[in-house]
């Protein structure tokens, strides 16, 4: 995967807004990776996702006036765009239809992480030993309501755990990872 | 509003989840703007969770990029507001150069730590050169002063590396027992940082490096850990490039530097430069 483009989300925002190729090329360049994993990990199906990466960024591209600095990075906006266009294809008619794909539904659960091999030539080495650490419960739970869209409430009945408890797990789900990445930065600083 | 116990309810991470409701997000979304915590908490959320989505990024079919182009620059002609499309051609032969070849990706940030990485491997191929140079020292003069030229540029290398991390103290950063606080900046120091580890075995503090301005003469800084809601004293330190082995300290609620008197005092009398939990 190509390396990323230095560019402030800023400078990237706006060449976005002035329909800019230049803005479409980095920002294919840096996010394409990302968000067709997150596509995958949630429709597991490699044409539809390709499909839906096409209406992602296409909805990008229309909707950038939309988009507010105030309320979030480019990148938490981007990911909300690609996961509900691939939550929606996942719950629509015709995806259900299909057998294959309900079944789906009850092993995606478990086998979030080993169906796809993921790109970590570059951008990964570091960054996935670090996601290895975290624990698998940990895992599952963002896995969940990130990729797969579950409310909190959703996953406190899948589990048959209280809410208040869901809560409190998805929040040191989070800490563990950003202790874990902060640790990374922090080894990876003092190769400068 | 108490703004710990906002943060401390998980909302946030709701929020970036994209599992709040309409209500809630509209509510952390004004809660940001009114508060730079929050705005920074969230923002380190993000981050976080980006990271996260990064590491499973798988590269779509090459011929993707340009279909989806095709269908924006369709779309977007039709619309009759054209996109602005940067072409570039060669000087000598007029042919059109394709854009891609040029934007050659200069990493910065997280990322470019990878270049980094690739320097290092460098420096050690460097090395190796040199020392393979310096076997054949007596066989040729030239070889000798090219290696005495590729010595001190070395040596300038290493010079420029001094406060680079000892594998040792890698491996107790690493290590499953071991948990670290990043400190950030407070208002009389806002663009301080200190990085902590706490080996939970000992229960002995460790200053990593600290990002802190030059102290004033006859002064030093000063950790505490909040432990019961009262500081404790987890010892004093200078502004060095190496890791400070501190006291020793219970697993606190939060840990936070002040500057006081030379050796320290029982309790913190100035403004908190840094804290984190």
């Amino acid at each position: 995967m190509a390396r990323r483009i230095s560019i402030s989300e800023e400078e990237l925002v706006a060449l976005l807004k002035d329909k800019d190729q230049r803005g479409f090329n980095i920002l294919y360049n840096n996010y394409s990776g990302a968000l067709y994993g997150v596509l995958n990990k949630i429709i597991q199906s490699n044409d539809d996702a390709d499909d839906l990466l096409q209406d992602t960024f296409l909805k990008i591209w229309r909707n950038i006036d939309n988009y507010d600095a105030s309320k979030g990075s480019i990148f938490t906006w981007m990911m909300n765009i690609a996961r509900n266009l691939a939550i929606d294809k996942v719950r629509s008619v015709d995806f259900r239809d299909s057998s294959q794909n309900i079944a789906m539904e009850d092993k995606v659960v478990y086998q979030i992480d080993s169906e796809y091999q993921t790109i970590q030539e570059v951008d990964g080495i570091g960054l996935q030993k670090v996601v290895d650490k975290l624990k698998p419960e940990y895992r599952q739970l963002i896995d969940l309501v990130y990729y797969k869209g579950y409310t909190q409430a959703e996953v406190a009945e899948e589990f048959d755990i209280p809410l208040g408890t869901v809560k409190t797990r998805i929040k040191a789900a989070v800490n563990t990872l950003r202790t874990l990445l902060q640790t990374l930065v922090l080894l990876l600083i003092n190769f400068l | 509003m108490d703004i710990h116990s906002y943060i401390a309810s998980g909302i946030l991470e709701s929020y970036v989840l994209g599992s709040a409701n309409e209500e809630e997000m509209a509510e952390v979304e004004q809660m940001a703007i009114k508060y730079p915590e929050i705005k920074a908490e969230l923002r380190a959320i993000e981050d976080a969770l980006e990271s996260y989505a990064f590491t499973h990024a798988q590269e779509p079919p090459a011929y993707l990029k340009n279909q989806i182009w095709d269908v924006i620059k369709a779309e977007t002609t039709n619309a009759g507001s054209a996109v602005r499309e940067t072409k570039v051609i060669d000087f000598i032969d007029g042919e059109e150069v394709e854009l891609t070849a040029l934007e050659q990706p200069k990493p910065n940030g997280f990322f470019s730590s990878y270049i980094r990485i690739a320097a290092s491997l460098a420096l050690l191929g460097s090395v190796l050169a040199n020392v393979y140079v310096l076997t054949r020292w007596n066989a040729s003069k030239e070889n000798l002063s090219l290696a005495i030229n590729e010595n001190i540029k070395l040596q300038k290398e290493l010079k420029n590396n001094e406060g680079m991390m000892k594998a040792s103290e890698v491996k107790m950063l690493m290590s499953p027992e071991v948990k670290t606080f990043k400190l950030m900046g407070q208002k009389v120091s806002p663009n301080s940082t200190v990085m902590l580890a706490l080996d939970m075995k000992t229960n002995k503090v460790y200053l990593v490096r600290p990002n802190l301005p030059e102290p004033p003469a006859g002064m030093q800084y000063q950790l505490w850990a909040i432990v019961d809601d009262k500081p404790l004293d987890a010892g004093v330190f200078d502004i060095i490039n190496n890791m400070q082995e501190l006291k020793k300290v219970p697993l606190p609620k939060a840990f936070a530097v002040t500057l006081e008197k030379k050796g320290g005092n029982p309790v913190p009398t100035s403004d908190i430069f840094v804290m984190g939990i």
